[in-house]
């Protein structure tokens, strides 16, 4: 266990809040990726300066869109922390993208039965991957792991070639409605909705067994319910993502949403939440995968090779987290 | 998991020693098990041949999951296992057709590793971060550098004589089998030595067991992570240049897949993945019953997307048999 043992109670900050009464420790948790995304953003306006236009920013978003609900689906199972993780979510985001495609091929076109399937997909995923890892206690990575190799075998069988198409509510998501792009009124939507959940005691659990599991147990948190239904509610943000997805490219791809397992852990840390539980939130996801959506774009626009891709998320990354790590307090700070 | 010995009796630490070594056995009996499966359900399932290209490939799952084992039993994870593997695996090629000596070209992808692993043991340790999220940033940089190296393209071929170590027909140095089963066997020898005789393996048992305590020891946690992380970077390497030789040439991606089964085997080997328990016995079964079980799958030619759902559900009801976590009251 690597749990530091001076973060295991609040009783260690005020020493240290004290003695280094320093600018950054009254800085939100993710002014790290805050500050990463002043300097990409102004990076992309002045290598396309275009990018303002209504037109090019509801493009922009919405390409940007099913990241950032994916990293915002994440953000609940690793703030549960002990190395607690869903790495399913891309091939589910594949799966789902070849269901709805599959059934619009059979048309089924009908937003309710569409939308109300994907969802329904996403609460079972969550809770087969709660099951297992929340109630039969296996680790979270190997049992999300398997439903990964499961999720990406499916995919692909169910739909061998690419192809297909998508109704035309669904394509309107990438749209605009009056100057707003449609896929921010979605990810709106869905930090309202997470706002909402953050009032109850369900979410204050998950903060409390991410910062601590052995306190939240003998004050009576119920460990195995809390993890069954961050799980359920990381597969119904997933879901959400993977109905953007299936909007932005409109047709079915079994490999499609395999990348966005890494990218999503990625957007979650550079974030600012803590891999080892209790602190962060869907803010920081939020702006991290704007962050990831911002590289890419600088790179693509400033003609520069594409293989320096993973060497700047690598860089950014590593950077992001140990500046991160040096200037946060090691207290609890409860954030949205 | 000390904290909880101190009050027993002695016969009580033996039962429990009895119980982690019971999962081992578990493991093999399952190894067995399958191998019965495979022999009765598809002939030419035990023949010399594929028992042999089983252990080949088990060879490189296994040093694979040696790296994974050291980073588990801290408590941690290695995730930059699969995109070190692709860099010794690209790497050894590509020098060889830039005309560097073999030796050389080893040296060069060792010192790379020896610098990730140690980024990634001292960063996560000094700064109480998750070794998840820094072996994932230091696996995307190494493998963009090799990217950027070969422009996408890898190029050069193996040396000839990595080809014959390491190739699925080869019967080389006197030898009835590929070598590369033999380097695994002394590899796993020396490693199973390491970490239970010796002062540095015992220090990982004691950091993975409580980091705190071993620390009142005066057992640097620091010090263990990084050459722990090392090792670890090191023995991933190997496997990627030994790859190098059983495909002949690099390819990108050649990793990938063993990150699930490193984690899965030594998983099902019964090291817990909370740290401190566990040995490399285990998960030499956890590697050759997760071999078995997709050398039985394209036995049955399902087809590649059907292998991987019913592998995805094995490796889930068998985690779920005996890979359970204890209860929080229990680790109290």
């Amino acid at each position: 266990m690597i749990r530091p043992v001076e973060s295991q109670g609040p009783v260690a900050t005020p020493s240290r809040a004290t003695n280094s009464k320093k600018i950054w420790s009254r800085l939100p948790y993710f002014w790290v990726a805050l500050t990463v995304f002043v300097i990409l953003a102004i990076a992309n306006t002045v290598l396309e300066p275009n990018l303002w236009t209504a037109t090019v920013l509801s493009g922009t978003v919405a390409s940007a869109a099913p990241l950032v609900l994916v990293a915002l689906a994440e953000t609940p199972v690793i703030v549960l922390g002990n190395g607690a993780l869903d790495i399913s979510v891309g091939p589910f985001m594949s799966v789902v993208n070849v269901v709805l495609v599959l059934l619009v091929g059979d048309h089924v076109t009908s937003p309710w039965a569409l939308i109300g399937l994907a969802l329904a997909m996403g609460l079972m995923s969550g809770v087969v991957n709660g099951f297992f890892s929340g109630v039969l206690r296996v680790p979270a990575i190997v049992v999300t792991f398997a439903t990964y190799t499961m999720y990406s075998g499916l995919a692909t069988h169910l739909l061998p070639q690419p192809g297909g198409t998508i109704p035309g509510w669904l394509s309107s998501w990438t749209g605009s409605v009056g100057p707003v792009p449609t896929s921010l009124v979605i990810i709106v939507l869905a930090l309202l909705i997470w706002v909402g959940l953050s009032r109850t005691r369900f979410v204050r659990y998950i903060y409390a067994i991410g910062g601590d599991e052995r306190a939240s147990y003998v004050s009576g948190v119920p460990l195995a319910l809390v993890r069954l239904l961050t799980f359920m509610v990381t597969g119904i943000f997933t879901a959400l993502a993977a109905l953007m997805l299936t909007a932005e490219i409109a047709s079915g791809d079994g490999n499609i949403g395999t990348p966005f397992t890494l990218m999503a852990i990625t957007a979650v840390a550079l974030g600012g939440t803590s891999l080892l539980g209790g602190r962060g939130g869907i803010i920081g996801s939020v702006i991290g995968a704007f962050d990831i959506f911002l590289i890419n774009n600088v790179i693509t626009v400033s003609h520069l090779a594409v293989f320096w891709q993973d060497v700047a998320y690598g860089t950014i990354l590593v950077a992001a987290v140990v500046v991160n790590a040096l200037t946060t307090q090691r207290g609890r700070a409860r954030t949205v | 998991m000390i904290q909880a010995e101190t009050g027993q009796s002695q016969a009580g630490i033996r039962w429990r020693r009895l119980g982690q070594w019971r999962s081992v056995l578990v493991a093999y009996a399952l190894v067995i098990a399958l191998f019965i499966v495979g022999s009765l359900t598809i002939s030419g399932f035990s023949a010399g041949s594929n028992v042999l290209s089983m252990l080949v490939l088990a060879s490189f799952t296994g040093i694979a999951a040696m790296a994974q084992n050291l980073a588990i039993l801290l408590g941690g994870i290695d995730l930059s296992i699969p995109y070190v593997i692709t860099m010794g695996d690209i790497l050894i090629p590509y020098l060889d057709g830039h005309h560097w000596p073999f030796v050389a070209s080893l040296v060069m992808v060792l010192a790379i590793a020896v610098m990730v692993g140690g980024a990634n043991g001292y960063l996560s340790s000094t700064l109480r971060l998750h070794p998840l999220i820094i072996t994932l940033g230091t696996g995307y940089i190494v493998d963009g550098a090799m990217y950027v190296l070969t422009q996408g393209v890898p190029s050069g071929s193996a040396p000839r004589f990595l080809v014959t170590i390491a190739s699925l027909g080869s019967r080389a140095f006197g030898f009835e089998f590929p070598p590369v089963i033999l380097i695994w066997a002394v590899l796993a020898a020396a490693f199973i030595w390491g970490l239970t005789r010796t002062k540095w393996g015992r220090q990982i048992y004691a950091v993975g067991a409580n980091a705190k305590a071993a620390e009142l020891m005066l057992v640097s946690r620091v010090q263990v992570w990084t050459y722990a992380y090392i090792a670890s970077a090191v023995l991933a390497a190997l496997t990627g240049v030994l790859l190098s030789g059983f495909s002949g040439s690099g390819y990108f991606g050649i990793g990938n897949p063993y990150l699930f089964v490193s984690v899965g085997a030594v998983a099902i080997g019964g090291t817990s993945l909370l740290g401190g328990v566990g040995t490399y016995w285990g998960t030499i079964a956890g590697v050759l019953a997760l071999t078995e079980i997709s050398s039985l799958l394209i036995g049955f030619n399902i087809g590649s997307s059907r292998q991987e759902i019913f592998y995805g559900l094995i490796v889930l009801v068998m985690i779920s048999i005996y890979g359970r976590e204890l209860h929080v009251k229990n680790r109290l």
